[in-house]
């Protein structure tokens, strides 16, 4: 597989301009799409992590 | 051939190839893809933190990994790039990116960035472009990582720092160049008036009016220097942010990193287009880059705003000296003193990066003891009056 990879990007890279548009795209989109996978990390820890007793939680748990 | 500055710096210096040393065939090199994360790791990390593209560590570190030169450098602007995209949603996200002063300073940005690469090819045209760009660097760094530690020193000592009020910052928010509202009749509709006012309030940084020709200025100055030495120019934009103009440290990193966006998509652009960019080593490099921007980032919310600039002077100073030290090695032809300054540049700022993270965890740690502790209260308040 990574042959194959290795020989597609070979082949891609004699088209220049194809080459440097497909290049800052495909970086651009993997900044993106990291950043969304690592603020859904980011929530899904916080999800996880058990609930301090927050001055919310006591008023509502008074209200009960 | 564009952006040459650190391939004249530097030479290539082959790293030992491992069991885990993978070849990469576009930019022909041998390289361990561990190396190559742990690498990305230190960058993004301080990318983060600091609000740098890290230009001149990943080109510095891709020479110690035996990457070729010429596609060090290329490959270098690509991370430089997406690091920058990644931090920029994080500090966006954050409030921490002042959107107004960022476009204002790209404008003079991306004219800034066509005038010095002419420039440097002018210059290497003429076969002086090494000597000329390895002295700008040298001279740059030194005196800006000396500023900041100094600055840092003076803080470390209850002695002010920067004035907003007065001094540098109050001289560039009152300066007056041409006049403060304009006509543009072209423009005039139902909807707008056509008149522009040149000097807009930058709420998001804190400046109730400046004149919108000097972020301009600042962004062709930078986009100028940053074109001529082959790096994003967040190394010298940051530190004009915060002493130039007095903007809290953690908006400059956020806005200065929007910058180094425009100027890294560039580069990379450019180097692209001459073939000398392996996307491979920049991805394997990035996916760990990321998870250290995060914690880079995060970092600057729990750490002093003082410590983040005396650690980002340190780092600056270090770069400095590993530049003039390559400077030496090429003019005494000395292998080993060229690899000296390129473990000094490395081992500095890995150590830097570990520092941050060393924060950022003491950081957590004190947090999650005080809500224990504030946790610990309650429940006895509570018991108390259930026994009351």
């Amino acid at each position: 597989m990574y042959q194959a990879l290795s020989e597609f990007l070979l082949e891609l890279s004699r088209n220049r301009i194809l080459w440097a548009v497909c290049v800052i795209a495909a970086m651009a989109v993997t900044a993106v799409v990291l950043y969304f996978f690592w603020d859904l990390v980011g929530r899904g820890v916080a999800l996880a992590r058990p609930r301090g007793r927050s001055p919310a939680n006591n008023r509502s748990r008074r209200g009960h | 051939m564009p952006w040459p500055a650190l391939a004249d710096v530097r030479l290539p210096i082959t790293a030992p190839a491992g069991d885990t040393s993978v070849h990469f065939p576009i930019a022909d090199a041998t390289v361990s893809p561990l190396l190559l994360a742990l690498l990305g790791m230190i960058v993004g990390t301080m990318t983060g933190f600091f609000g740098v593209g890290g230009g001149f560590l990943i080109t510095g570190g891709l020479l110690v990994l035996g990457v070729p030169t010429i596609y060090a450098v290329g490959t270098g602007l690509l991370m430089v790039m997406g690091t920058a995209i990644t931090s920029t949603l994080r500090h966006r996200r954050l409030g921490n990116v002042d959107i107004r002063l960022a476009v204002l300073i790209v404008c003079g940005t991306i004219p800034g960035v066509f005038a010095g690469e002419r420039v440097n090819a002018t210059l290497e045209h003429a076969g002086v472009a090494g000597p000329v760009v390895g002295g700008v660097y040298f001279v740059l760094l030194l005196s800006l990582g000396s500023l900041m530690v100094g600055n840092w020193i003076r803080q470390l000592r209850y002695r002010p720092g920067p004035r907003v009020g007065g001094g540098l910052p109050g001289w560039f928010r009152s300066v007056r160049i041409g006049p403060d509202r304009i006509r543009l009749p072209i423009l005039a509709g139902a909807r707008f008036s056509g008149n522009v006012n040149l000097r807009p309030a930058f709420p998001g940084a804190g400046i109730e009016e400046m004149s919108a020709l000097v972020p301009m200025f600042a962004g062709f100055t930078i986009g100028f220097v940053a074109a001529l030495l082959g790096a994003g120019g967040g190394f010298l934009l940051m530190p004009f942010l915060v002493y130039g103009l007095g903007i809290p440290p953690a908006i400059a990193i956020g806005t200065d990193l929007f910058q180094i966006i425009i100027t890294g998509s560039l580069g990379a652009f450019l180097y692209s287009l001459s073939g000398n960019v392996d996307p491979m080593i920049a991805v394997i490099m990035f996916a760990s880059a990321s998870v250290g921007t995060q914690l880079g980032a995060l970092a600057t919310r729990f750490v002093n705003a003082s410590r983040i600039l005396g650690l980002f002077g340190v780092t600056v100073l270090n770069a400095g000296v590993a530049v003039g030290l390559g400077q030496l090695a090429r003019l005494l032809g000395s292998g080993g003193l060229e690899q000296i300054s390129q473990i000094l540049l490395l081992g500095v700022s890995g150590a830097v990066a570990v520092t941050i993270l060393i924060l950022l965890a003491a950081a957590a740690v004190t947090q999650a003891r005080r809500g224990r502790r504030l946790s610990a209260l309650r429940e006895a308040r509570s018991s108390r009056r259930r026994v009351v």
